[in-house]
C-alpha cells in the first residue's frame, strides 16, 4: 500500500503549501501507513472515504476492465464538466482512459499485469476499481491492497477527486500524473513488497515513461538533488520523504543508459530476494548483466546531476536537466578542510574558487574507492554552466598528494564531484583537505601522511595516493589538475576558507 | 549566557501560547533564571539556559554503535545547533518545560538538527551542540526533533541515561522511583545495525520513549509516564503533556489535529 504525497513545485507551477496543509501531508501518510492492514475502500470508511452526503455513482470503461467510483454531489464530488455531453463527467472518463493507457504501456514494456480480483465482491465487479476522493490537501493518490485470497494481492486506486488545490497546471495533468503513478504501484505489487525508495522512485519514473511532458517527475527529482549526500538506499524516516520519490532520477538514468526494461528486471531481482529485500544488493548484478558496472553507472550519474539546473548546457546530463533544481554545494571556497563521513552511493559537490597554482589533497584515512571529477566553469564565472570532467581521480590511500602533476590549474571557479560508488554497510570517516600545498601541509593526516614533496607525482604512485586521469589543455599548454574531496552527510558544513597560496 | 547546574530552581516565563494548557496554567509560578537580573522578563531570555556541559566526570562510552546508520536514519545535520527554545516553569515541585522541536517545520526538518537538552535542578537546559557533536557528548540527556524523542544512551548516544515506561501509573501517582522497574538504554538497532522500527509504518526508530504518542488521526499524547535516570543524579518522572501548542486536548479526545506541532510541553520531577 502506498499513498502518494505531492511534491512542492517550482516556478509558476509551485504548489503553495500552507502550514496546515503540510501537516496534513505528513500526517495523512501516517494515517495510510497505519491503516495498511485494514485497507478499507472509500465506500467502507477509512482515511479516504466517501461521506454520507455523497451521491456515489460508477462508470466502467467500455472494455469493463476499469471501474471509476465517483461522487456527483457531496464533499467528494467531481468537477461537473461534461464537454461531450455524454452524461459522464470528463474527469471520470479521463481517469479511466488514463489507467487503461498506463496499464497497456506497462504491459508493453514487459511488466507484469496489475493484479485483479477474481470475484465481484469488491467494487461490484472484477474490474480494477478507482475511487475519486477529496484528499483535502493531504496527498492526491493512493494504492491499497485488500484482496489476498491469492497471491499477489489485488487492490484499488484512490485518486484526488478534482485537483483543485493547484498542485498541477491542470486537472488533466493531475489525473494523468497520479493515475499513472498509482497504477505502477499496482504493477509493483505483482512482484514484491518494495522498500519506499524503490516503490516511490520507480512509480515517479513510471509517470515520465507514461508521459514525458508531466512536470511532476522533475519536481520530485529535486527531492533527491536536495540531499545527494544521503545514501541512495537510506531515505530518511518520517512522514515526508521527498528523497524517496526523488530517487526516480536514478531509475530514469538507468533506464536511459540501458533500456526501460531494466526496471522490470530490477523488480524480478528484488522479488527473488524474498520477504526482506535489499534492492541495493541487486544493482551490481543487474548492471553487470548489461555489461555495465555500478561504479561506472553511479559515477556517471553523479556527474550528470552536477550539470543540471543552473549548471545545465555544457556537459552530458539528463535530457530534462534544465528543468531540475540543480545540486547544492556541500562546501565552497578557495580551500576545503573537512572532517567528514563518506557514505556509499551518495555524492557531494564542492565549488572551488581557485586562485591559481598547484592544488593538493590531504587525507588522514584510507579512502579507497572514492571517485572524483573536476569540472570547469566559463572563464570568469563563479558559478553556472559546467563542462564535462576535465579530469577524474580515484584515491587509493591516505597521505598528501599534489594533484597537479606539472603546471597549475588556471585561476577560476571549478566544481568537484565526489562520490563513493559502492554499496557498503558503513561510511568512511576521514579528514580531508583540498587547496594549496600549504593547506595540505597543515592538514593533520596523522602517521599516514607523507612528507610534503611538490615534486611528487600522484600518478607515479601506483601503490597509493591518487590516480589522476587528466587531459592536457592544448589551448594554454597546461595540464589541468584537480582537487580531491569527499562526500559528507552534512547540510551546513563548517568550511575553513584558506588563504590562497601557491607554495608551502 | 551559560546556566550551569544550580541548587535553586530557576524558571523562565512560560510563553503565552502554552498558558492555554489549562491543566497547568493555574499552577505555574515564574521565577528568575540563573540569577540574571534580566532573566525571566522577556522572550529573549527564554533560551538563556544553554549548558556548556557538566563537570560531572562523565565520559563518553565507546563509539556509539551503528553511528553511520543513525546519521542517515535520524537525519543528522552538522552545523549550527538547534535554535529551538526551551522554557521552564515550576509545577508541583517539578517542572513544566516547553520545547520547540519544530526543526524548521515538517518539510524543513530534514535540514535542521535535533535539539539537545539536559535535566538540571534549575530546569531543562538546552545543550548547544549539533547532531554530530552529540555523538561524542555526555552533556545531553534527552533530544527531540518533531515527534521523535531519544535518550543519550545505547544506540541513541554515548551517555548512560536510562529509562523505562511506568505502565499502570499516572504521572501524578508516581512519588518515588519504583524499585521494581528495570531501567534500560536506548536500543533501536539490532546487533547487526538493522533499524528496529516503531511499527507505525514510517520507518521511525523504536525509541524508548516512543509510547508517549499514539495516532488516532493526530499525534495524541498517551500521558504514559516514564522513569528516567541521568547518570549523575536522581531519577525523575517524565511525561509528555502535549505535542501541539494548541488543541492537544481536542486531538486526544476527538482525533482532530491540533496546531503548532512539535511545540512540546513536558512535565518532569526529580524523585527522591
Amino acid at each position: 500500500m502506498s499513498t502518494r504525497v505531492r511534491a512542492p513545485q517550482r516556478g509558476l507551477r509551485r504548489y503553495h503549501h500552507t502550514r496546515s496543509e503540510l501537516l496534513l501531508v505528513g500526517m495523512g501518510w501516517l494515517v495510510a501507513a497505519r491503516s495498511a492492514s485494514a485497507a478499507p475502500r472509500p465506500t467502507e470508511g477509512g482515511a479516504y472515504a466517501f461521506a454520507a452526503e455523497d451521491t456515489v455513482a460508477n462508470w466502467d470503461v467500455p472494455s469493463g476492465a476499469v471501474r471509476i467510483h465517483f461522487s456527483t454531489d457531496g464533499p467528494n464530488r467531481v468537477r461537473p464538466i461534461d464537454d461531450d455531453s455524454d452524461g459522464i463527467p470528463d474527469d471520470v472518463i479521463e481517469a479511466g482512459e488514463t489507467l487503461l493507457a498506463a496499464l497497456a504501456l506497462y504491459d508493453e514494456l514487459g511488466f507484469r499485469a496489475l493484479p485483479v480480483e477474481e470475484t465481484e465482491t469488491l467494487g461490484g465487479s472484477t474490474a480494477v476499481d478507482v475511487y475519486l476522493i477529496d484528499f483535502g490537501g493531504s496527498g492526491d493518490g493512493h494504492y491499497g491492497q485488500d484482496d489476498c485470497a491469492r497471491a499477489p494481492c489485488s487492490g484499488f486506486l484512490v485518486i484526488e477527486n478534482d485537483f483543485l488545490e493547484g498542485s498541477y497546471p491542470t486537472a488533466s495533468e493531475g489525473i494523468r500524473t497520479v493515475v499513472s503513478h498509482e497504477a505502477f504501484h499496482g504493477v509493483q505489487s505483482a512482484y514484491a513488497d518494495l522498500p519506499v525508495w524503490v516503490a516511490e522512485g520507480t512509480a515517479v519514473w513510471a509517470e515520465r515513461i507514461f508521459d514525458p511532458s508531466l512536470g511532476d517527475f522533475a519536481n520530485q527529482c529535486d527531492g533527491y538533488l536536495a540531499d545527494t549526500g544521503r545514501t541512495l538506499y537510506q531515505p530518511p524516516s518520517g512522514p515526508v520523504a521527498p528523497f524517496a520519490y526523488g530517487t526516480a532520477l536514478w531509475w530514469d538514468f538507468l533506464a536511459t543508459r540501458h533500456d526501460p526494461s531494466i526496471i522490470e528486471r530490477l523488480l524480478i531481482a528484488i522479488e527473488a530476494q524474498g520477504t526482506e529485500p535489499r534492492p541495493e544488493l541487486a544493482l551490481s548484478p543487474l548492471l553487470e548483466a548489461e555489461g555495465d558496472t555500478l561504479e561506472d553507472a553511479w559515477t556517471t550519474f553523479v556527474r550528470w546531476n552536477l550539470a543540471t539546473g543552473p549548471r545545465y548546457g555544457g556537459a552530458e546530463t539528463h535530457a530534462f536537466g534544465r528543468a531540475l533544481m540543480g545540486i547544492e554545494a556541500t562546501a565552497e571556497g578557495p580551500s576545503v578542510e573537512l572532517d567528514t563521513r563518506v557514505f556509499p552511493l551518495a555524492a557531494s559537490y564542492f565549488r572551488l574558487e581557485h586562485p591559481g597554482g598547484p592544488l593538493w589533497l590531504a587525507a588522514n584515512a584510507d579512502v579507497v574507492g572514492l571517485q572524483f571529477s573536476l569540472h570547469a566553469l566559463a572563464p570568469g564565472a563563479t558559478d553556472g554552466v559546467v563542462a564535462n570532467p576535465r579530469a577524474t581521480w580515484a584515491v587509493t590511500g591516505a597521505g598528501r598528494w599534489p594533484i597537479v602533476e606539472e603546471d597549475a590549474i588556471p585561476a577560476g571557479a571549478y566544481w568537484i564531484a565526489a562520490t563513493y560508488p559502492a554499496v557498503a554497510e558503513v561510511a568512511k570517516q576521514v579528514r580531508l583537505c583540498i587547496g594549496s600545498a600549504v593547506v595540505a601541509e597543515q592538514c593533520d593526516v596523522g602517521d599516514d601522511g607523507v612528507e610534503l614533496d611538490e615534486g611528487a607525482s600522484a600518478s607515479d604512485d601506483d601503490d597509493g595516493g591518487c590516480r589522476v586521469h587528466g587531459r592536457s589543455n592544448d589551448r594554454i599548454g597546461l595540464l589541468v589538475g584537480a582537487v580531491v574531496v569527499v562526500t559528507a552527510r552534512r547540510r551546513r558544513r563548517r568550511v575553513r576558507v584558506g588563504i590562497p597560496r601557491t607554495s608551502p | 549566557m551559560a546556566c550551569p547546574n544550580r541548587s535553586l530552581p530557576g524558571i523562565d516565563p512560560i510563553r503565552s501560547a502554552m498558558l492555554t494548557v489549562a491543566l497547568l496554567s493555574s499552577a505555574i509560578s515564574a521565577l528568575p533564571a540563573c540569577n540574571d537580573p534580566d532573566a525571566g522578563t522577556n522572550d529573549e531570555d527564554e533560551d538563556d539556559d544553554v549548558s556548556e556541559g557538566p563537570d560531572d566526570g562523565s565520559t563518553p562510552s565507546d563509539r556509539v554503535r551503528c553511528e553511520d546508520k543513525m546519521v542517515l536514519d535520524l537525519g543528522f545535520v552538522e552545523g549550527d545547533p538547534s535554535t529551538g527554545i526551551v522554557t521552564n516553569a515550576s509545577v508541583d515541585g517539578g517542572f513544566a518545560s516547553t520545547i520547540d522541536a519544530t526543526a524548521g517545520g515538517l518539510v524543513n526538518a530534514a535540514s535542521n538538527p535535533w535539539i539537545y537538552m539536559r535535566f538540571t535542578d534549575s530546569g531543562l537546559q538546552t545543550v548547544a551542540i549539533d547532531d554530530f557533536e552529540a555523538l561524542n557528548s555526555t552533556d545531553w540527556h534527552i533530544a527531540a526533533k518533531r515527534y521523535e524523542v531519544r535518550l543519550n544512551s545505547g544506540t541513541g548516544g554515548p551517555g548512560a541515561v536510562t529509562g523505562a515506561p511506568l505502565d499502570g501509573f499516572s504521572f501524578e501517582e508516581v512519588t518515588e522511583a519504583p524499585s521494581d522497574v528495570t531501567l534500560v538504554e536506548e536500543s533501536f538497532y539490532t546487533d547487526d545495525c538493522v533499524l528496529i522500527d516503531d511499527g507505525a509504518g514510517l520507518g521511525d526508530p523504536r525509541y524508548l520513549l516512543t509510547p508517549w504518542w499514539s495516532y488516532p488521526g493526530c499525534v495524541a499524547t498517551t500521558r504514559l509516564p516514564f522513569l528516567i535516570r541521568p547518570p549523575e543524579g536522581d531519577p525523575l518522572k517524565f511525561v509528555v503533556e502535549s505535542y501541539y501548542g494548541e488543541d492537544q486536548t481536542r486531538c486526544n479526545e476527538e482525533g482532530v489535529m491540533g496546531t503548532e506541532p512539535a511545540q512540546f510541553l513536558w512535565r518532569w520531577t526529580f524523585l527522591p
